[in-house]
C-alpha cells in the first residue's frame, strides 16, 4: 500500500511536468471538517491531532472540538491521535463532514514500566513490579521520595527513622531476610545510589543520602520485589530492588513549571511531664521510701507551681519551605530538561535544620537514524544541624524529659549531688551551645550512547559517576554549666570523598515474527567504588570565635583517617518471549564477581525463570465483558546480597589505634601495636535469597475494578552472620561465617476502584500485605544476643533464634506488683520488697534466671496496610493516603529514663513522664508503675521485661491534599501562566495508636534494633500551602 | 592512576579476558594488613607484642579498676560504692548473679588479652628470621602476659578453659573448663619460662614497664600461695630479692606519683600517660569528688568508690586519738583535712553527699586535676606486697619471726612502730592481713582475692562490714564454698554450653 502511494505521488509529479495542468483536476478533492469527541462521554476533545495519513497536511481540534482541512483528495484517509486515545483512521471518500469519536486507550494495558536494563509493557511483565508515577510522588510534599511509596506498594514497608528535618527512612521490601545489611539496591538511571543515610557527627539525627534526588525530578519508581524482576541485579538484589528514572526532555515548546509550598511543622503529640510541685513531691517520697533526707530545698512542693515545661522548650513550630522550577522541551533531535531545587526546613526540636539545593540537567540527541546520545547530570548540596537526641541519658530530647521543672530556661544545676545528676546539663543552654552540621555536596550523573545496528538490534554503552563529598564538623565550646564541665572547646571536622564510577555495555534485540514477539538483552558491566576519609579533632581554643583547627593548640589536635575501596564486574543476559500476546515467558542470568570476597567465591550466579498467561487474551474469554484483564504469572529466582565488610575472607591485623598501642619508658612514649582485628573466614561469601512467587493481575468491567495479588515465599540461605564464637576464643571481633537461614513470607494485595460519574472521577485503593518472619536456621551458631539498647542502658532487648522472628524483644514478664513484703518470693526475687515488679518464673525452679527470659514482642508488623483515596471535580482535586501497621511492638526504651525518676549510673533524681503518678504507694494496689526508690536492687528497671513493651500498632493519615486547578480561561488571560493549581496539604494530620510514647514510627537500620524507641526524633505534622504554575 | 587506567580499559573491553576481570576484582584491603604480610620482620612482632600490652589498659583487665575497686575492695566492704549502679550493688551485696556485666566484662578482657598473647607465641616462635635472643625476649614477654591473664581468671573463677593456641573461625571454639591444677599448671609454665628469659631490670630507659623476671617471680609467688605450696612461694620469693632491685621508697605517697613512674618499689604497673584517648586512664576522674572544683578535678569527678569508715577506723592512732599511719594522712583526704599535693583544696568540714558520702577519699592517684584522660600508672604488683607475700610463706614454713621482719618492714614505712618478732603463727598472718588491708586500698589486692584465698573471707566481713546482718550470707550458698569462686558468666555460657557453672550459681 505504501509503496503504491510512493509510486502514485512520482507519477503525480511526473503528469504535472508533462502536461503543466492543475493536479486537482486529476484527483477530486474537497474541503472536510468535523467535530472529535471521546466515545465513553460525549465530551468534546480540543488538541486531537487530524493528518492525512502520508502527507504533512493535519491539523488539531479547537477548543469546541472541530477541525478543517481544506483540498483533501477523497481518496485520502485521516488520522485522528489524541494522547490517551486509540488512534483512529477514517478515509475521506465522498464525505465533506466527519464526525469521529475516540475511544479511551487502555492506559493501564499499555503502560510501559521499567525493569532493570529495559523497559516493558506492563501486560508482558512476569515478575512483581510495582510502579508508581510521578504525580503520585509529587502529592507527598517531602524531602524523599521514600515517604511517596510508604503505604502505597504493598510488600514495602518503610518507616521513617527520625523525624528530623531532612531525615532518612528504613525501607524493607518483603521483609527482613538476614540480620545484616537490609535496605534495598537503589539504581537512578541504570546507575547504582549508594549511602543511605549520612550521620551528623555527634548526633543522632541522620541525614537522607538519598535527597540528593528531588522527587520532583522523578518521572517514575518501580519497585522490584521478586526475584524474576531483581535477579539481573544479582549480588546486591536480596533485599529488593527500587529503579527510579528521572524526566527527560520531551518533544514539543519548552514548558516552564514552578512548583512552591511552604508550611509550619510541629509535633502531634506531646506526651506529659511532671510539673514542678508534682516533681518535688514525688521527688521527696522517692528519697523518703530509700530513708534518705529529702531535699530540703524541695520541702515545700506546692511553692513551685507548674515551673518550667521542658519539652516546650525544647520542641517549637518549625517552617519549611520548598521550591523547585523546572524547564523542559525539545525538537524531534535534540530534547532537554533542566531543574532546581531549595529547599529550606527547620526541625521541631530547636537547633536543628536542613537546607537542600538541587539541580538536574539531561539532554537527549538523535544525532542520526541509528545514532542517539543522552546525559544526565544532578547536583545537591545539603546542610544539616543536628542534636544529639537518641542517648537516654544526655541527649536534648532525653534531658527535656528528665530537667528539673523546678529550674528556670537559663538555670543550670548547681545543687547538692544528692539531689542533682551533676551529669545533667540543662538542655535548652546546651543546644544553644553545641554545633554539629553536615554539609553534603553530590555530583551524579551518565552519559550514554545508543547505536542502532539492524531494527530491533541496539548497542548501548554508557558511563555512570557519583561523586560525594561531605564535610560533618563538630563543635562544643569551653563550659561550665553547672556541674556540666567541657573544660577545652573541641573542634572535630571530618572530610569524606566518595567517587563511584559504572561502565555498562548492553546489546538489546526486539523482533516480532508472526505471532511470537522476542526480545533479548545481553550486557557487561564494571563498577568501582571508592571512599576516603580523613578526622582531625582539635582542642583548646585561645578564641572560640575562630572556629578552625588551626586557632586550636597545637599539642592538642589528633588527626586519623582511612580509605577502602570495592570493586564488581558483572554479565547479564535476559530473554523475554511472548506467543500471540497470551503466553509469556522470561528468564534472565547474571553473574557477579565482587573484590569483598575471597578467592574460593569470587563469583556467583544468579538465575531467574518467570511464565506469565494473559487468560483474557485467550478466545473463550473475547464473549465476556466482565472481566477486562486477567493474569496470572509465576516466578522463581535466586539473588544475593554482598553487604557485609570487605574483606572479611582476610585475617585482618589491625596497627596503631588506642586499642592496639601502648606507652612504655621513663618518659612515656607511646609504642605503635598492633593485634588481628578479626580472624578471617577464607570461605566468606554472599548471602543467597531463593525466592518464589505468583501472582495475579486482573480488572472488571472496564478496568474499574483493578486488583493485583501475590504470594511470595522468600528463604535467605548463607545469612553473614559474626559467629557468636565463645569469648575464650578471644577474639577482638569475631569472624564472619555464611551461618543463618530465614523465610519470609506473605501475601500482598492491591484492591482498587475507579470510575467516573460526570465530571467527577475518583480513584479507591487499599492495599494490605502480610509478613510472616522467621528464623529457621543458625548453623553452628548460638541464638544471637541484640545489642546493647544504649552506651548506658546496657540491656539487651532483642534476640535471634530459630523458630522465631529476627531480633525479637526478649526478657522477663512482670506480672504485677508485689503488693506487700509477705507477697514476696525471697528465693525468686532475693532483693525485692513490696511495691517492687513480680517477675514471672517461668520454668518453676525458683530462682529467676536467664531461661525465664521469653519472648515479650515482635518488632515486625505482621500486618501492613494503606489506602490511597484521589477524587476530583472539574477544578478540585483531593487525595488521601492513609497508612498503618499491625501486630507489632514497640519496646519504649525512653521508659528507662523517664520513670524511675531516679537518674540511671549517677546521684541524684531527675523528672519523669506524667504516669510516674501512678506509680505504687503502700495499699494502692497500683501494678503498673513500681514504687519510687533510690536503688533499684530488684532490677524493675534494669532489666529487659514486658514492662517496655507496648502495643506498636498505629495507623495515620500520612497525607491529606486539596488542591484547585484555577479555570483555564481565566488563567489564559494573564497571557502567560498556562496552567495553576492551589493546594493545602497535611501530613501526619492523625494518628491512630496506644503507644504512650511521643511516636509510634520508630524505624531502624539495624535490623536487630527494630522496633525499639531510645528517644527517636519524633515525626511533625505538617501543614501547607503550595501552588503549582506552568508557562 | 596506571592501575586506574589498566582497570578503565580492561572495564571498556568488555572484561572478556578472564585475566582482566580477575585483576579488577583482586583489591587488598587499604587500611588493615592482613596476615599474610604481616609477622615478616622484627618489627612487627614488636607491634603484636605491644597489642598484647594493651589489653592491660582497658578498665576490665588491669586499671585497679574493675578488679581493684568494683571487685576486691567493695567484695571486702572496705570501699563503697558511691552510684548505686546495678552491676555494683550486685558485687557489693554479694549477689553475684551469672549475668553482672562487670564480671562478664573481666573474663572476656582477660580472654581477649589470652587471645592476642596466643597469636604472638604462636607466628614469633615460627620467625627463624628473628635472632634467638630477640624471640626470646618476645616470647617470654607474651607468656608473662598470658600467665598474668590467666592468674587473673583463676583467681576469680577457679579453672577455665585453657586455651594455649591461636584459634581461628573453623576451630572448635566451644571449649570446656579444665580442672583448677592444670590451670595453675599453665600459668605456671608460663610465668616460669618468663622468669627464665626475662631480664630482672630493663637497662634501655625506652624499655621501662615492660615485664621484668621479678614481676614473672612475683606472680608465680602469688600462684604458689593460692596453691599453698609455701616452699616454693618462699622459693620464688627468694629469688626476688635476691636480684636486689627492688626495695620499699622512704615515702608512701612517692610510689604512686606520675612524675615517679617505674619506681624501685614497682614490680608490674600497667603503663599509662595524660591522653584523650585510652592511652591515658579514669582514676583520677572516678576517684576525685564528684561536684569539687574543677581546678583541682579536671574535667570530670565521679568519686565512685569512698573509703567506708570501718576502714578508717582500723588505722592505729595515737594517745590523743589522731592516726598515727602515714598510709593514712599520705593516700586519704577527710573532713576538714587538705590535699597532699594541692593545699587549697580541703575536704569541707561537713562534706557534701555527693563528694563522699563518708567524708573520705582516696588521693593515691588523684594528685592533680586531669583535662582528659589521667597519665598516672596503675600499680599490679609492688614490693610491699612480695614482703607481705614472702611473709606469708615464712610464717607457714615455720619461720614466723623472719616473717615479721618483712612485716615490719612494712610498718616502719608506715611510721608504726615494729611489732614484735615473737608473735605466733596465727598472730603473724593476723599482722599480714592488717598490713594487705591499710597498705593496698584501690589496688588489685589486699582485699577479697586474699582473704578469700586463705578462708577469712566470711569472717571479715562478718567482723567488718557494717551492713553484714543485710547481706544474707547464710541465704547464699555460693558464700560458703571454700575458695568462694565467682559465677561463670551468663554470656559465656550462651556461646559456649560446654561450660559448667561454679557450685550454686545459676546461668
Amino acid at each position: 500500500m505504501k509503496k503504491y502511494y510512493r509510486e502514485f505521488q512520482v507519477f503525480k509529479l511526473l503528469l504535472l511536468l508533462l502536461l503543466g495542468l492543475p493536479g486537482q483536476l486529476l484527483a477530486q478533492s474537497t474541503t472536510i471538517s468535523g467535530t472529535v469527541r471521546s466515545a465513553t462521554d460525549q465530551q468534546i476533545l480540543p488538541g486531537v491531532t487530524v493528518a492525512v495519513k502520508n502527507t504533512q497536511m493535519g491539523t488539531t481540534t479547537d477548543e469546541r472540538g472541530r477541525y478543517q482541512i481544506p483540498e483533501v483528495p477523497n481518496n485520502a484517509v485521516l488520522v485522528f491521535s489524541f494522547v490517551g486515545f486509540k488512534s483512529l483512521e477514517r478515509p475521506v471518500g465522498s464525505n465533506t463532514t466527519l464526525d469521529v469519536t475516540l475511544e479511551e486507550d487502555n492506559a493501564q494495558l499499555e503502560e510501559v514500566v521499567v525493569v532493570g536494563y529495559g523497559t516493558q509493557k506492563k501486560r508482558e511483565v512476569t515478575g512483581a513490579v510495582a510502579s508508581i508515577k510521578s504525580e503520585d510522588i509529587t502529592k507527598v510534599a517531602t524531602n524523599s521520595f521514600t515517604s511517596a511509596i510508604q503505604g502505597k506498594v504493598p510488600g514495602v514497608f518503610i518507616a521513617q527513622t527520625s523525624g528530623a528535618p531532612g531525615g532518612s527512612a528504613s525501607v524493607r521490601i518483603r521483609g527482613v531476610g538476614t540480620t545484616g545489611g537490609n535496605e534495598p539496591l537503589y539504581v537512578v538511571d541504570g546507575m547504582p545510589l549508594g549511602g543511605g543515610s549520612m550521620g551528623i557527627s555527634g548526633s543522632s539525627d541522620r541525614v537522607d543520602g538519598l535527597s540528593v534526588i528531588n522527587p520532583n525530578d522523578i518521572e517514575s519508581i518501580e519497585v522490584l520485589k521478586d526475584a524474576a524482576a531483581a535477579a539481573i541485579y544479582g549480588a546486591r538484589a536480596a533485599n529488593g530492588v527500587i529503579l527510579i528514572t528521572t524526566k527527560r526532555g520531551k518533544e514539543g515548546q519548552a514548558k516552564v513549571s514552578l512548583d512552591a509550598y511552604t508550611g509550619v511543622q510541629q509535633l502531634w503529640k506531646k506526651p506529659e511531664f511532671l510539673n514542678a510541685q508534682e516533681f518535688t513531691t514525688l521527688a521527696n517520697e522517692l528519697y523518703t521510701n530509700s530513708g534518705m533526707t529529702p531535699n530540703p530545698e524541695w520541702a515545700n512542693p506546692a511553692s513551685f507551681g507548674e515551673g518550667t515545661n521542658w519539652i516546650d522548650q525544647v520542641f517549637r513550630t518549625a517552617p519549611v519551605q520548598n521550591y523547585d522550577v523546572s524547564v523542559n522541551g525539545g525538537t524531534q533531535k535534540l530534547k532537554g530538561a533542566l531543574s532546581l531545587g531549595y529547599r529550606d526546613q527547620e526541625g521541631t526540636i530547636m537547633e536543628t535544620w536542613y537546607k537542600r539545593y538541587t539541580g538536574r540537567a539531561s539532554a537527549d540527541l538523535q544525532a542520526n537514524d541509528k545514532l542517539s546520545f543522552g546525559s544526565s547530570l544532578s547536583f545537591s548540596y545539603s546542610q544539616a544541624k543536628g542534636q544529639q537526641n537518641q542517648d537516654l541519658r544526655i541527649g536534648i530530647f532525653n534531658l527535656a524529659q528528665q530537667f528539673y521543672p523546678t529550674l528556670g530556661r537559663e538555670d543550670v544545676v548547681n545543687g547538692s549531688s544528692a539531689y542533682y545528676t551533676t551529669q545533667g546539663d540543662n538542655p535548652y543552654l546546651r543546644a544553644k551551645s553545641i554545633d554539629n552540621q553536615v554539609n553534603n555536596f553530590r555530583v551524579f550523573g551518565n552519559a550514554f550512547g545508543v547505536y542502532e545496528i539492524i531494527p530491533g538490534l541496539k548497542f548501548r554503552s554508557s558511563v555512570g559517576l557519583d561523586v560525594n563529598n561531605n564535610r560533618a564538623s563538630t563543635w562544643e565550646p569551653r563550659a561550665e554549666r553547672g556541674h556540666y564541665r567541657n573544660l577545652q572547646a573541641t573542634l572535630g571536622e571530618t572530610y569524606t570523598q566518595g567517587l563511584n564510577w559504572l561502565l555498562e555495555n548492553t546489546l538489546s534485540y526486539t523482533k516480532v515474527f508472526g505471532e511470537h514477539s522476542v526480545s533479548a538483552v545481553v550486557g557487561q558491566t564494571a563498577q568501582n567504588n571508592n571512599n576516603n576519609w580523613v578526622s582531625v579533632t582539635a582542642r583548646e581554643y585561645q578564641n572560640e570565635q575562630i572556629r578552625v583547627i588551626n586557632s586550636s593548640n597545637e599539642n592538642n589536635r589528633r588527626a586519623s583517617g582511612t580509605g577502602s575501596e570495592y570493586t564488581l564486574a558483572s554479565y547479564l543476559a535476559r530473554v523475554n518471549y511472548a506467543f500471540k500476546d497470551r503466553y509469556l515467558l522470561s528468564a534472565s542470568i547474571r553473574r557477579d564477581g565482587s573484590s569483598n570476597f575471597g578467592p574460593n567465591n569470587k563469583w556467583g550466579n544468579f538465575p531467574s525463570v518467570s511464565a506469565g498467561w494473559n487468560i483474557t487474551e485467550e478466545s473463550f474469554m473475547q464473549q465476556q465483558t466482565f472481566i477486562s484483564n486477567l493474569k496470572i504469572r509465576g516466578s522463581w529466582g535466586r539473588l544475593g546480597n554482598d553487604a557485609i565488610t570487605p574483606f572479611g575472607y582476610l585475617s585482618t591485623i589491625r596497627l596503631g589505634t588506642v586499642n592496639d598501642n601502648y606507652v612504655l619508658g621513663l618518659n612515656q612514649g607511646l609504642v605503635i601495636g598492633a593485634t588481628m582485628s578479626k580472624p578471617g573466614n577464607p570461605d566468606l561469601k554472599w548471602e543467597t535469597s531463593e525466592q518464589t512467587n505468583i501472582g495475579i493481575e486482573a480488572s472488571f468491567l472496564n478496568n474499574r475494578i483493578y486488583l493485583t495479588s501475590d504470594y511470595y515465599i522468600k528463604n535467605t540461605k548463607d545469612m553473614l552472620i559474626s559467629l557468636p564464637v565463645s569469648i575464650e576464643a578471644g577474639f577482638q571481633s569475631a569472624p564472619s561465617i555464611n551461618g543463618g537461614k530465614v523465610q519470609n513470607k506473605g501475601l500482598e494485595l492491591l484492591l482498587g476502584y475507579q470510575n467516573d460519574i460526570g465530571a467527577f472521577h475518583f480513584d479507591v485503593s487499599g492495599n494490605l500485605a502480610t509478613l510472616r518472619n522467621e528464623v529457621m536456621s543458625l548453623g553452628v551458631g548460638q541464638p544471637i544476643t541484640g545489642p546493647s539498647v544504649t552506651n548506658y542502658f546496657t540491656v539487651n532487648a532483642t534476640y535471634t533464634e530459630v523458630g522465631q522472628p529476627i531480633g525479637y524483644f526478649r526478657g522477663f514478664i512482670v506480672d504485677g506488683i508485689y503488693q506487700t513484703n509477705d507477697e514476696v518470693n525471697k528465693t525468686l526475687q532475693p532483693n525485692a520488697v513490696a511495691g517492687d515488679f513480680k517477675f514471672r518464673d517461668i520454668n518453676g525452679d525458683n530462682v529467676l534466671s536467664d531461661a525465664d527470659r521469653v519472648k515479650i514482642g515482635n518488632p515486625w508488623p505482621t500486618l501492613m496496610y494503606g489506602s490511597n483515596i484521589d477524587m476530583s471535580y472539574k477544578g478540585f482535586d483531593l487525595n488521601i493516603m492513609l497508612q498503618g501497621v499491625a501486630g507489632n511492638d514497640i519496646f519504649h526504651a525512653n521508659k528507662r529514663s523517664a520513670y524511675p525518676l531516679k537518674y540511671f549510673g549517677g546521684t541524684g533524681v531527675v523528672n519523669g513522664s506524667k504516669n510516674v503518678l501512678n506509680r505504687w504507694t503502700p495499699g494502692s494496689g497500683r501494678n503498673d508503675v513500681p514504687r519510687l526508690a533510690y536503688t533499684d536492687s530488684n532490677g524493675n528497671f534494669g532489666n529487659s521485661s514486658s514492662f517496655y513493651v507496648e502495643d506498636g500498632d498505629y495507623m495515620r493519615i500520612r497525607n491529606l491534599t486539596l488542591g484547585y486547578r484555577l479555570p483555564g480561561d481565566l488563567i489564559r488571560k494573564t497571557g502567560l501562566v498556562q496552567n495553576a493549581r492551589i493546594y493545602v496539604n497535611a501530613q501526619n494530620l492523625f494518628t491512630f495508636t496506644k503507644y504512650s510514647g511521643f511516636d509510634p514510627e520508630v524505624g531502624s537500620t539495624n535490623p536487630m534494633m527494630a522496633g525499639i524507641d531510645d528517644g527517636v526524633y519524633p515525626q511533625p505534622r505538617t501543614l501547607m500551602v503550595g501552588v503549582n504554575l506552568s508557562f | 592512576m596506571k592501575i586506574l587506567s589498566i582497570r578503565l580499559a580492561c572495564a571498556f573491553l568488555l572484561a572478556t579476558t578472564a585475566s582482566c576481570s580477575e585483576d579488577f576484582l583482586t583489591l587488598q584491603p587499604k587500611d588493615v594488613l592482613t596476615d599474610a604480610n604481616f609477622f615478616l620482620t622484627e618489627s612487627d612482632a614488636q607491634a603484636a607484642l605491644i597489642g598484647v600490652y594493651d589489653n592491660l589498659q582497658k578498665e576490665p583487665t588491669f586499671t585497679n579498676f574493675a578488679d581493684a575497686a568494683e571487685i576486691e575492695w567493695a567484695m571486702s566492704g572496705d570501699m563503697y560504692e558511691m552510684d548505686g549502679s546495678a552491676a555494683r550493688i550486685e558485687i557489693h551485696s554479694l549477689n553475684l548473679p551469672a549475668s553482672n556485666t562487670i564480671i562478664t566484662n573481666m573474663y572476656s578482657g582477660a580472654y581477649q588479652g589470652i587471645g592476642r598473647a596466643n597469636m604472638v607465641i604462636n607466628r614469633v616462635s615460627k620467625m627463624d628470621q628473628l635472632p634467638a635472643d630477640t624471640k626470646n625476649l618476645i616470647l617470654g614477654q607474651a607468656k608473662f602476659l598470658r600467665g598474668l591473664f590467666y592468674y587473673r581468671l583463676a583467681n576469680y573463677f577457679g579453672g577455665v578453659p585453657l586455651v594455649i593456641d591461636e584459634l581461628n573461625a573453623s576451630s572448635k571454639l566451644d571449649i570446656p573448663r579444665a580442672s583448677v591444677e592444670d590451670t595453675w599448671k599453665q600459668i605456671e609454665a608460663d610465668l616460669k619460662e618468663a622468669a627464665a628469659v626475662l631480664p630482672a631490670n630493663w637497662t634501655n630507659n625506652a624499655d621501662k614497664g615492660r615485664a621484668t623476671k621479678t614481676a614473672a617471680l612475683g606472680f608465680l609467688v602469688k600462684a604458689s600461695l593460692w596453691q599453698q605450696k609455701w616452699d616454693d612461694a618462699a622459693k620464688y620469693s627468694e629469688e626476688i630479692m635476691a636480684t636486689k632491685v627492688h626495695d620499699l621508697l622512704p615515702n608512701y605517697r612517692d610510689v604512686f606519683r606520675e612524675s615517679n613512674e617505674n619506681n624501685k618499689e614497682i614490680l608490674f604497673s600497667t603503663q599509662f600517660r595524660a591522653s584523650v584517648d585510652a592511652e591515658g586512664n579514669n582514676l583520677v576522674k572516678r576517684t576525685a569528688p564528684r561536684g569539687a572544683p574543677s581546678e583541682f578535678t579536671g574535667s570530670a569527678a565521679w568519686s565512685n568508690f569512698v573509703p567506708q569508715p570501718q576502714w578508717v577506723n582500723a588505722f592505729e592512732k595515737d594517745q590523743t586519738g589522731k592516726i598515727k599511719d602515714r598510709r593514712y594522712w599520705q593516700g586519704i583526704i577527710g573532713p576538714g583535712e587538705a590535699h597532699q599535693d594541692m593545699p587549697n583544696f580541703v575536704m569541707p568540714v561537713n562534706v557534701p553527699a555527693g563528694w563522699s558520702r563518708t567524708g573520705f577519699i582516696v588521693t593515691k592517684y588523684w594528685e592533680a586535676p586531669t583535662l582528659n584522660n589521667g597519665g598516672v600508672n596503675a600499680p599490679i604488683l609492688r614490693f610491699a606486697e612480695a614482703l607481705l607475700n614472702y611473709a606469708e610463706a615464712l610464717n607457714e614454713t615455720g619461720r614466723s619471726e623472719e616473717a615479721m621482719r618483712q612485716v615490719n618492714r612494712v610498718r616502719v614505712r608506715a611510721g608504726l612502730t615494729e611489732k614484735p618478732l615473737s608473735l605466733t603463727k596465727a598472730e603473724v598472718l593476723d599482722a599480714i592481713f592488717y598490713e594487705r588491708r591499710m597498705e593496698f586500698i584501690w589496688e588489685p589486692t589486699g582485699a577479697f582475692s586474699d582473704l578469700n584465698r586463705r578462708g577469712r573471707f566470711i569472717d571479715f566481713i562478718r567482723n567488718n562490714r557494717a551492713n553484714f546482718s543485710q547481706l544474707g550470707v547464710d541465704k547464699k550458698p555460693w558464700l560458703a564454698t571454700t575458695p568462694i569462686r565467682l559465677p561463670i558468666p551468663r554470656e559465656a555460657w550462651n556461646r559456649n554450653k560446654s561450660l559448667e557453672q561454679n557450685p550454686h550459681y545459676t546461668f
